[in-house]
């Protein structure tokens, strides 16, 4: 369950580029809700992200995750609940380290590292399982240095490192937007898998109105650092391409569609 | 007696000085290729190590233990670069910087003159056997086998859980914290470490040598930094053990082709000139051979 409640951020503050990122925005994701978030550039999706993350600290209002105020907990103390997937694939990998390096990051994220053994036979066992689901021969590159990878072998692993340890909350950040169209419908649908089977709760960002549709429980639409638009599943159901861009391009119309359990 | 005869006597006295600086380029190295951090405190840590050491030893403490204070008194010097760029987020160079010249004004104080002598005192060779540091090849024997030492505990350290989260600091330092991974504690441990291991060659140095002397750390950072990219020259930077023994080999080589230098006439004075020149020439090769990467960073 994620609460934000009146948040703002200014970046910039104090300088004529003064800009409300977020402006004083609300959102409920109750658990095991997908939510699909979409919005022109600048809207403020990733800050909204950085902000449940902890990589953006609030100037106003509150994060809460399952029930605990997270508002000023750095990132690192937030990572147990939260794991993120970023749209530079760059990003959710340590570049010069090897892929089970990685992976033991990855196993690291809700548990304090310790003085054993960082790489051995029983882990490398697992990883090359949750590897292998992806088809894409990552499962033989285990000791190969990411910088190696291809950009989507690289989206893979960092989404397979996201949901190694299963998050209560999963943060995707257009994360199929730097990937070619197949591998893009992979990492998708890999996400999509993980997200059900093991009930995730994940917000994910995206520009493509038809991945918008197609996946998620809930669909958010955000303007100028606030929500513009909610549709709940029936809506969203209802809901076409042509309906969300008509949408975009309405004046600030919050109406609230379909009643949400 | 020709030149190359001196050169050829003085290799084992080179070897054992280069076991002893090669702490130095471990360092260097250590901060920056695995923290990303290029840390100049080493500089500072290095002499105030051996001032450390020197001033416990004649206030009448055990060698021991005054070689692990020093060790400590080290890690606390390079744990203070990290806080003043943590804290006050000033560039990780001049944090160093920062740190290494108020060095200088604290290993003054330490000895309180500009040199003192431990020829009266016991050091920790002569209490394990004061037959080691007469011969050669107890010399060799005795620092080749801290180095192994100290090479086995870096390798078993950063192999453990705890040293891949360090490393991860270095590789990717905004990935790290959503990876639950403080950037804040491991940079803090980072220089600690390094600059742990440059007070330990200063506090073994001043032992062997037998005397303490302000001037000891200077430029000890360029010949660090050389022996570094002689050693990832030679052995490259894939696989952490050879990353660690890099700037081992790096400063054996290093100090064999200074001395073989200065046996065929290079002036003395001359010496850091030529290992600024030497140094250039081993981080433009990649570039002159138009494959640029790699070592961008200290090209910056
Ligand atoms: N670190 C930052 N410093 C200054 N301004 C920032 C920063 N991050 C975001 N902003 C500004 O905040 C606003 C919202 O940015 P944000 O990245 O959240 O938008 P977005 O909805 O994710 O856009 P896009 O679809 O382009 O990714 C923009 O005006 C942006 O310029
Ligand atoms: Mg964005």
């Amino acid at each position: 369950m994620i609460l934000v409640e009146a948040a703002r951020k200014v970046f910039n503050k104090g300088t004529p580029d003064a800009r409300a990122a977020l402006d004083g925005i609300d959102l409920k994701v109750a658990p095991g809700d997908f939510v699909v978030v979409i919005g022109s550039n600048g809207a403020g999706k990733s800050t909204l992200l950085g902000a449940i993350a902890g990589a953006v600290m609030l100037d106003e209002g509150k994060v809460t995750i399952d029930g605990k105020n997270v508002t000023r907990e750095p990132t690192e103390k937030r990572a147990r609940l939260i794991a993120r997937v970023f749209q530079d694939p760059m990003a959710g990998t340590a570049a010069p380290m090897t892929v089970e390096e990685n992976l033991l990051l990855a196993d690291l994220r809700n548990r304090k590292p310790g003085f054993g053994r960082a790489l051995t036979a029983g882990r490398r066992e697992r990883w090359r399982d949750a590897l292998a689901r992806f088809g894409l021969g990552l499962e033989n590159r285990l000791s190969d240095k990411v910088e190696l990878l291809s950009g989507g072998q690289r989206q893979s692993l960092a989404l397979a490192m996201a949901v190694l340890n299963p998050p209560r909350v999963l943060l995707l950040d257009e994360h199929t937007a730097a990937l070619d169209p197949r591998t893009a419908a992979i990492v998708l649908e890999h996400t999509v898998r993980a997200i059900a089977e093991h009930n995730l709760t994940a917000l994910m960002v995206t520009h493509n109105m038809r991945q918008a549709l197609e996946v998620g429980s809930h669909l958010v639409m955000m303007e100028a650092g606030r929500v513009k638009l909610t549709l709940g599943p029936d809506a969203k159901a209802r809901s076409s391409v042509e309906d969300l861009i008509a949408r975009f391009e309405t004046a600030d119309d919050k109406i609230l569609l379909g009643a949400r359990a | 007696m020709n030149p190359f005869d001196a050169f050829v006597n003085l290799i084992p006295i080179t070897l054992a000085t280069s076991l002893v600086y090669a702490y130095v380029a471990l360092a260097i190295l250590l901060p920056f290729r695995l923290l990303s951090f290029p840390d100049l405190t080493c500089e500072g840590a290095f002499p105030l190590g051996g001032a450390a050491c020197a001033a416990l030893i004649l206030s009448g403490m055990n060698p021991f233990a005054a070689t692990l204070l020093a060790v400590i008194i080290g890690g606390l010097a390079g744990a203070s670069t990290a806080l003043i760029h943590l804290w006050f987020r000033i560039n990780t160079l001049l944090a160093g910087l920062l740190v290494m010249t108020a060095l200088y004004s604290v290993n003054l104080r330490i000895l309180g003159s500009a040199n003192v002598t431990l020829f009266t005192v016991d050091s920790v060779f002569s209490l394990i056997d004061p037959r080691l540091l007469t011969s050669d090849v107890g010399k060799l024997a005795v620092f080749g086998g801290l180095m192994a030492l100290a090479i086995a505990g870096l390798w078993w350290f950063l192999t453990t859980e705890k040293g891949v989260a360090l490393r991860a600091v270095g590789a990717n330092p905004t990935l790290a914290p959503a990876l639950g991974i403080s950037v804040f504690t491991w940079t803090i441990v980072g220089l600690a470490l390094a600059n742990a291991l440059a007070a330990l060659a200063g506090a073994l140095l001043v032992q062997r040598q037998g005397f303490a002397d302000i001037g000891m750390g200077f430029g000890v950072l360029i010949t660090g930094l050389a022996a570094m990219v002689i050693g990832e020259t030679l052995l490259g930077r894939e696989g952490l053990l050879r990353i660690l023994i890099g700037p081992v080999v790096g400063a054996i080589v290093y100090y064999q082709v200074i001395s073989l230098g200065l046996a065929l006439g290079l002036h003395p004075s001359d010496l850091k000139l030529a290992t600024a020149v030497f140094v250039l020439i081993a981080l433009a090769i990649p570039a002159l051979r138009g494959r640029g990467g790699g070592r961008e960073s200290m090209r910056a």
